[in-house]
């Protein structure tokens, strides 16, 4: 199946994609995204923040954004609605590296996450080249 | 050329070891329906490798993600980790020669490369 019906089939299931605008504290939980091949932030990139279901194991769409000029998304989640659990980041790499002329070998990462401490502040960022990415646990 | 097109290397970046008995899956998202297909599992050996997952001739052009059991192996160290599970999810366009898929894993980071 190709990437673009993939993503037609997503969007019927998914709610529209709504840049969130989250007004008050900022948000407990951020992320940033590097193009290490090309030594810039990774704009323009859009993102989905899940959190999963303890019981039925089913991720719930929290936010949907795009990354800013700077590679960042502000406004992920609220301090309220920051609560223990699992969540994942999906990033959607396909598209980015299209949108730059490129292929990549990672059509999406998604990078899940365990928080347990929600007085904490957490920041999951994304490093990416073509062929390799890698995340970190920072504050 | 009956070598596993598909090699996977786990190293424990923590304790600069090897990643040694992780359970790894190996998948493939079916053109039909938008399921993941389990094509093989696998246990990391003393090296952290895995080869075998799957053949040269199932290995056609698709969309692929291997899944690796980290929590497990974090807590037989007796350590945790933020990351729960890790999946790396890959485009196969063409049939590779031999693809090495690295992992490199902390119990508050990864590093993921892909060497063909």
């Amino acid at each position: 199946m190709s990437l673009k019906r993939l993503q037609t089939l997503k969007d019927h299931i998914l709610p529209d994609h709504k840049p969130t605008a989250m007004a008050g504290s900022p948000s407990p939980l951020t992320t940033h995204v590097l193009n290490t091949a090309m030594g810039v932030p990774g704009s323009n990139m859009i993102l989905f923040l899940h959190r999963q279901d303890p019981c039925t194991n089913a991720w719930t769409q929290i936010t949907t954004g795009i990354t800013n000029e700077d590679g960042r998304c502000p406004g992920l989640i609220t301090k309220e609605n920051f609560t223990p659990g699992v969540y994942k980041l999906y990033f959607e790499t396909a598209g980015y590296w299209a949108s730059l002329g490129e292929t990549c070998f990672y059509p999406y990462v998604e990078i899940v996450f365990t928080i347990t401490n929600t007085e904490q502040k957490y920041h999951i960022p994304l490093l990416l080249s073509r062929f390799s990415y890698s995340t970190y646990r920072g504050s | 050329n009956s070598s596993p097109p598909l090699s996977i290397h786990v190293l424990n970046t923590g304790g600069g070891i090897p990643a040694i008995k992780m359970d790894v899956s190996l998948h493939r998202l079916s053109s039909e329906l938008i399921i993941w297909n389990m094509l093989g599992v696998g246990l990391t050996d003393e090296n952290g490798c895995c080869l075998g997952m799957i053949n040269r001739e199932d290995f056609t052009p698709g969309m692929y993600k291997v899944r690796f059991e980290t929590s497990s192996y974090w807590e037989s160290l007796c350590l945790t980790s933020i990351h729960p599970y890790i999946e790396v999810v890959f485009t196969i366009r063409r049939p590779e020669q031999r693809l090495h898929l690295n992992l490199l894993i902390s119990g508050t980071s990864y590093y993921t490369y892909i060497e063909s």
